[in-house]
């Protein structure tokens, strides 16, 4: 203002020109930061998308996960999960019931009025490459930490087809549904009572042969030390010198899959010592078989369900039914489940379980309906309410005992 | 005064000035905002790994959507460069003619008539402009020269050129309007005939400001972006043959962003070319601005 | 005794309660298909006041993990779920997923209407894409060079076609792109040696070519019911995963998509429509 003051009084005869070319020029100046604006209309649209809020966040991601990338890069062939189980046990029973087991010892003691962690796993699984994985799998729910699996497999595709493996370490038998199933995907609280009697701790060591065909047909074989896990002798090779044969075929159609299962090995026994202090060993015949089926539906509007159902048979030899040279116990048990989706976060599932630890022997059945409601807070949050009715048969006058058990259990998968 | 007519004086003095700041605010942080975005260029290692500055300068193909991306900006420099140049070469003769005819030349009527014609041209928007290149221009272009790539530099030049004129000329024409009439004057009564008048005289006096408008429309010419993105075939080739397709910077922009994921490498060199674009553009703005300046100065200093 | 079973009724209405509380529409996953959700959303949304569709993209696997996780409704997927996403679907929800095609995704090739060529495998367009082949003459047309054109780089065309015919190869770099299918149609329609691929089953002044899918196989043209059949070697089916067979609402929504209504924008935003 004051410089185009003091040009004006300087030469006032020149106004009309000056003023003229003033217009020009501020024309230009005008023009200027309008061509800079328009010469990048695209770039400020740009902006568009709420520049604040996007820009904070951006900013943010963007140096956390460029900065974490090539680091990442190397540990993404390393992947952690696992899951937690936190559970309430109520029972219906006075205090002192304890419950006794096929061997007439007791199993465990009724009175579980209280918290507890069920389980607290912990998987590393490891890809280096496409074809080769290992895994550990820890539990440490209880005091001490336990080895569940480790594992090494190479799987090898065929024409994007067919794909044959090789598995070596401590996993589960290629044995029985209920048995492979993990427990985090489970919805009443623990498996069957004879996936639980004949598969104990679902666990060995052993080699492993897998063979699929898309994901239609998936068949396992292999050998394994037989104990199990749980066994007592465990890790330490039982008195046998021959593995224990597991296999599974498994068909899956999709909206219906069907299996048999085996388990065929001899299981040993440490007689006590003779008169020549030595011990002797039995070898005596151990098997069980396996069929089972899932078959999967959709209710209009609730959504999807399931009917699974599972038979097990097993054949073991006793020495405390008959002494010295011993009997054989044949066991059955067979277990169904109806499991609901009830729109998006519920489920209902409906067991019924039967067990028959020795079918030659009267009053030992227990059947157990099972009745849970589980609640999904998301993909890994959920809760889950069980209420569970064993019935034992009993010979009359005694009662079946109450034992009802109510479940109350978190869990959080990661 | 009055004491309310100094407060009304006041508060529209602060208010013009607040909008004044306001604008040039504005586009300081628009500048900000382009810069940072093409920052991770320069800083982030996780950008730096996929493309460092010897790759945007050094390397010849712009591939930014591939397994191996890579973005090399010689070839949409390349393209930048042959379509401002192109329709430079087109507009300048063109506006310049017309200025000087309007201005010194025509008769208060024709003058009228051509003055507003010329600036409808600047109110035709580019997609019309680019879609008359895409349809009709390239057609006629290859039917004369028999060029076998259809949508070339040319094509997009000449367009480009088409949409520059109305700002050359109307930049021209003030620039020789502006010269005093003493300056004509003193011509005439030196003996000089009308046309030695005008192209001894007058043209070089107002050239500065000619000079101007020629930088503006180059400026234009670099940004301008639709025209370009429907005309010039956008195949990013490296080559300074005029007669195959070309890709531009600002219509590398324009085509790529929309669909870019943010934060990516890709995001941050398209911002680097906003830049990049934003810098060209400022430097030949404000030697456009320094010449007027100095035309003003040389006019006032010669009276 | 303890009355613990009588958590199970209080258990079950309260959380029967909580999941009939009315929510919106939720569409995640394939980022092709993200404009089309788009334009279905907004559209749905105009003419059904109250409805509410939210979108976001992240691509089919990221779109399919949130169907299996429950935290998308429905899940946009530009392939087929494998066997291993549907079998971790089955094991939380029981059922192996709900696939409606919603739209088909496809490739129109255009040459100039002068252009003696007619048919040509997949094979030969990725030899002309990656320009292994620059003459018409290799193909059985006139010795005269051939002059790409393709979309830019942001569009779902440019990846279906990089995908499926170049087979993850880059484009020459002389390929010319053009903003949109029309604007390459106009290119092909005026340049004698063109070719040029866009999204839209017919448009005038170009001529379709037939694709065969190998050398020795038949070719087919790019019209509706070859596209429907699914024997045109450029189209894919674009799908709708859900949980469960649509119901209530969501029934409404997928209902008005498969609509004339719904299949015009598909149409408008330069896919085929399913119906």
């Amino acid at each position: 203002m004051k410089e185009e003051n003091g040009e004006k009084g300087h030469q006032p005869t020149r106004a009309f020109a000056e003023r003229r070319k003033k217009m020009g020029f501020k024309k230009i100046v005008f023009a200027l930061p309008l061509a800079a604006l328009l010469s990048l209309p695209v770039v400020t649209r740009a902006e568009e998308p709420d520049p604040a809020a996007q820009q904070g966040k951006i900013d943010s991601l963007d140096d956390r996960v460029l900065a974490v990338e090539s680091d990442v890069s190397g540990l993404k062939k390393v992947k952690i999960s696992g899951y937690v189980q936190a559970r309430y046990e109520a029972s219906e029973n006075s205090k002192d019931q304890y419950k006794v087991d096929a061997n007439k010892s007791v199993s465990s003691y009724l009175n579980k009025d209280y918290f507890y962690i069920r389980r607290g796993r912990v998987k590393v699984t490891w890809e280096p490459t496409s074809l080769t994985t290992f895994l550990i799998q820890i539990d440490a729910a209880k005091n001490t930490i336990t080895l569940k699996d480790a594992e090494g497999s190479i799987n090898f595709p065929i024409a994007n087809k067919y794909s044959v493996g090789l598995k070596m370490g401590q996993f589960k038998w290629p044995f029985s549904y209920d048995v492979n199933r993990s427990s985090s995907d489970r919805e009443m609280p623990e498996r069957a009572l004879s996936t639980q009697n004949l598969m104990p701790g679902e666990r060995d060591r052993g080699v492993q042969f897998q063979a699929t065909y898309k994901g239609l047909v998936d068949f396992r074989t292999g050998l394994f030390s037989g104990s199990g896990i749980q066994n007592s002798t465990f890790p330490v090779i039982p008195p046998t010198s021959k593995p224990t044969w597991v296999s599974r075929l498994a068909l899956d159609f999709g909206w219906v899959s069907l299996a048999g299962s085996s388990f065929v090995g001899p299981a040993g026994f440490t007689l006590p010592a003779d008169a020549n202090s030595t011990n002797k060993i039995l070898r005596r015949d151990r098997n069980r078989f396996g069929a089972d089926a899932q078959f999967y539906y959709e209710l209009p509007y609730l959504g999807g369900g399931r009917l699974m159902a599972e038979m097990i048979s097993g054949k073991d030899f006793s020495q405390s039914l008959k002494s010295g040279n011993g009997g054989y116990a044949k066991s059955l048990g067979f277990q169904a489940t109806l499991v609901q989706n009830f729109l998006d976060k519920e489920q209902f599932a409906f067991r019924y379980d039967f067990w028959d630890p020795d079918t030659g022997v009267d009053y030992n059945r227990v059947v157990t309906y099972g009745l849970a409601l589980i609640h999904n807070f998301d993909g890994s949050a959920k809760l889950t309410l069980a209420y569970e009715i064993p019935k034992n048969e009993v010979k009359a006058p005694a009662k079946d005992p109450v034992d009802n058990k109510t479940t109350i259990q978190f869990q959080y998968k990661f | 005064m009055k004491r309310g007519e100094r407060i009304t004086n006041s508060i529209l003095e602060g208010g013009l000035k607040l909008s004044a700041l306001l604008a040039i605010f504005l586009i300081f942080l628009i500048f900000i905002f382009i810069f940072k975005e093409a920052l991770p260029i320069f800083t982030n290692p996780g950008v730096r790994s996929e493309v460092d500055l010897r790759d945007l300068f050094a390397s010849s193909v712009w591939q930014p959507v591939s397994d191996h991306p890579r973005f090399s900006l010689l070839p949409l420099f390349l393209g930048t460069l042959k379509l401002s140049l192109i329709a430079i070469l087109f507009a300048t003769p063109l506006a310049l003619g017309a200025a000087i005819f309007t201005a010194e030349f025509a008769p208060r009527a024709l003058k009228e008539t051509i003055k507003p014609g010329i600036e409808i041209l600047a109110g035709i928007p580019s997609v019309v402009m680019g879609a008359f290149a895409l349809l009709t221009l390239a057609s006629v272009l290859q039917g004369i020269f028999g060029w076998t790539m259809r949508l070339n530099a040319v094509n997009a030049g000449i367009a480009l050129g088409l949409a520059i004129v109305p700002t050359i000329y109307s930049v021209a024409d003030d620039a020789l309007r502006a010269v005093p009439g003493s300056f004509r004057e003193a011509a005439y009564a030196l003996g000089s005939r009308r046309n030695q008048a005008i192209f001894r005289v007058i043209i070089p006096v107002a050239l500065p400001g000619i000079f101007a408008g020629f930088m503006l429309g180059l400026g234009r010419a670099i940004g301008e972006t639709m025209i370009v993105l429907l005309a010039s075939g956008n195949a990013a080739i490296l080559s300074l043959d005029p007669a195959l397709s070309t890709r531009s910077f600002s219509a590398t922009i324009a085509a790529e962003l929309g669909e870019v994921v943010f934060g990516s490498t890709h995001y941050a060199v398209l911002f680097f070319i906003g830049a990049l674009l934003f810098v060209i553009t400022f430097i030949i703005n404000l030697i456009a601005n320094l010449v007027v300046e100095r035309f003003k100065v040389r006019l006032a200093g010669v009276a | 005794m303890k009355k613990y079973w009588l958590l199970i009724p209080i258990f079950t209405l309260v959380t029967a309660g909580a999941a009939l509380a009315g929510k919106a529409i939720t569409i995640k996953g394939s980022d092709t298909m993200v404009i089309l959700n788009q334009r279905w959303a907004e559209n749905y949304m105009n003419n059904h006041p109250g409805a509410v569709v939210q979108v976001t993209g992240g691509g089919s696997g990221v779109g399919i993990s949130a169907l299996i996780n429950g935290t998308t409704e429905i899940c946009a997927s530009s392939r087929t779920m494998k066997d291993s996403e549907q079998k971790k679907l089955r094991e939380r929800w029981n059922i192996l997923g709900v696939g409606i095609p919603v739209a088909k995704d496809g490739v129109t090739l255009f040459l100039n209407a002068s252009n003696p060529v007619s048919e040509l495998s997949l094979e030969q367009l990725k030899n002309i894409y990656t320009r292994k082949v620059k003459n018409w003459r290799e193909l059985g047309g006139p010795e005269a060079p051939i002059l790409l054109y393709g979309r830019e780089s942001s569009s779902g065309t440019y990846v279906f076609f990089k995908d499926t015919v170049l087979l993850g190869a880059d484009f020459a770099p002389e390929t010319q792109t053009m903003p949109g299918t029309a604007a390459i149609v106009n290119a092909v329609s005026k340049d004698p040696n063109g070719i040029g691929y866009g999204g839209v089953a017919y448009a005038s002044g170009v001529k379709h070519l037939k694709i065969r899918k190998t050398a020795g196989a038949a070719a087919y043209d790019p019209i509706q019911e070859n596209v429907k059949s699914g024997v045109y070697p450029l189209s894919r089916d674009l799908f709708f995963y859900l949980r469960k067979t649509p119901s209530g609402d969501t029934k409404k929504f997928i209902d008005w998509i498969l609509s004339p209504a719904g299949q015009e924008i598909v149409t408008k935003v330069g896919y085929f429509p399913v119906k």
